[in-house]
């Protein structure tokens, strides 16, 4: 009996010894009611936290420099900075004054840290009625805290959502819709139009990007999932696309019918993952990039609203949102490894640094 | 019992339509899609605190754990829920409670 109990606490040793490391990073992500928690990523272990000023975090965005977090509080009001290294919210700000309510509902930093874009929609409160303002795109200094200027809309068509990007040497500012319209960061006037509204290759439907993850990319570099129609056999067929602003280029190739599937880019850019989510039914899809095809496919007892993130070092999944847990799988096996349980739950999405 | 009478072309399309084999309890033609639940939009049109469903008309694919779908439903996922009115009138109404399968007693209770 001995001997067997021995042999049981052994293996059990060695099968913990053997268990895949995710690496020696932090994760950072927001919880309720006012904290960004910070995780060592060996251990698992809550290590410190970023208080936020003005609660519950949302829209967590990483500068480009990765030294600050820019986010703004689940009202839409309020955007603070955070200083990664010191753990500290430096800065807040809002739009709204008086009787005017400014609803933010999307922003991008500019890699100078310099300023920022934000596009939102004002209420303002009349005695007898609130008037709704158009949504609006403006440029925030945010070292003055004033708006610059109100940036107009391409062919004057107001969007309700908009997702911006800049240049990595912040020159160029790229507002995404059915086309990319392309902007100088100086006056903020159209410069150039990227039609992806039209197929890129003849015989081929037009491109509409899906999932994206920028985080392990090169700067100027997206990857994600794209679907497009088929004209011949009349259906959506998905791909693979990396997407090359500067050069307002697509590198890009098809895996097969087109499935609802999220998309995080592993380090090294050789593997992207993915979750497909039904009702009862979650899989794992792993992205065999180097050599353009679908590496494999796991159904797994997964959750109701996941999202999924790369380790440091790109051998674990971590599995997360709508809860106060992170699970890890391993990226090799899909096989589930641990839990950590977190003491609030989390409100935006997880960021991995080295 | 026929109660009605077709007495235009169109209305004697729609009989001809009608006028099928009787299905009882068995499986119908393969071709029909099966029916859909009727689901209303978010959980405020039916004034029961605490019901919900999924988009399929079931509990499955609620939030896991299901005490977070409290949270969710009105500031990630923007479904209509009978929660107080986070944005305008009761901002803190959750301020004391970090995870909602824990504290959900926390939570303060908000008069209209």
């Amino acid at each position: 009996m001995r001997i067997l109990l021995i042999s049981v606490a052994a293996l059990t040793l060695a099968a913990w010894a053997a268990e895949v490391s995710p690496g020696n990073g932090k994760l950072y992500i927001g919880g309720r009611p006012g904290q960004i928690l910070i995780i060592d990523e060996a251990s698992g272990k809550v290590i410190g936290d970023i208080k936020t000023k003005t609660g519950i975090p949302d829209d967590l965005n990483l500068s480009e420099d990765h030294k600050r977090f820019y986010f703004m509080n689940s009202l839409f009001e309020d955007i603070e900075v955070a200083d990664i290294a010191n753990r500290q919210v430096i800065d807040t700000f809002r739009l709204s004054e008086g009787n005017k309510k400014v609803r933010i509902r999307s922003f991008e930093v500019d890699p100078s840290n310099s300023f920022m874009v934000i596009l939102s929609k004002s209420a303002t409160k009349q005695p007898d009625r609130w008037e709704i303002g158009p949504p609006t795109l403006q440029q925030y200094d945010l070292k003055t805290h004033k708006v610059i200027r109100t940036i107009p809309w391409p062919d004057g068509d107001e969007r309700e959502f908009a997702g911006i990007k800049f240049s990595p040497d912040g020159k160029l500012m790229y507002l995404f819709g059915p086309d990319i319209i392309i902007y100088d960061t100086k006056e903020f006037k159209q410069v150039d139009k990227w039609e992806l509204s039209r197929p890129i290759e003849d015989g081929f439907g037009r491109i509409n990007l899906g999932s994206i993850d920028d985080s392990n990319e090169e700067p100027g570099y997206l990857t994600g999932l794209f679907q497009v129609q088929d004209p011949v056999a009349n259906r959506r067929i998905m791909g693979v696309a990396r997407v090359n602003l500067t050069g307002k280029s697509i590198d890009f190739f098809a895996l097969g019918p087109a499935i609802g599937v999220s998309f995080a880019l592993a380090p090294g850019r050789k593997f992207g993952y993915g979750l497909h989510s039904e009702v009862g039914r979650y899989e794992f899809w792993s992205f065999d990039l180097a050599n353009r095809k679908l590496d494999r496919r796991l159904e797994f007892p997964g959750r109701p609203r996941m999202s999924i993130k790369t380790s440091s070092n790109g051998k674990v999944l971590y599995i997360y949102n709508a809860g106060n847990t992170i699970d890890l799988y391993d990226a090799a096996t899909f096989q589930y490894m641990r839990t950590i349980t977190l003491d609030t739950d989390t409100t935006t999405g997880l960021y991995v640094l080295p | 019992m026929k109660h009605l009478t077709s007495i235009n072309s169109k209305a004697e399309r729609i009989e001809k339509q009608m006028a099928g084999e009787v299905v009882a309890l068995q499986q119908g033609p393969p071709q029909q899609p099966p029916p859909q639940p009727h689901i209303p939009l978010g959980c405020t049109l039916i004034f029961s605190p605490g019901w919900e469903a999924d988009s399929s008309g079931g509990t499955a694919g609620l939030c896991q754990p299901v005490e977070r779908d409290l949270y969710d439903c009105h500031t990630g996922c923007f479904w209509p829920a009978q929660v107080p009115d986070q944005l305008n009138h009761a901002p803190d109404w959750t301020a004391k409670c970090a995870a909602a399968q824990k504290d959900w007693r926390k939570i303060d209770l908000v008069f209209p």
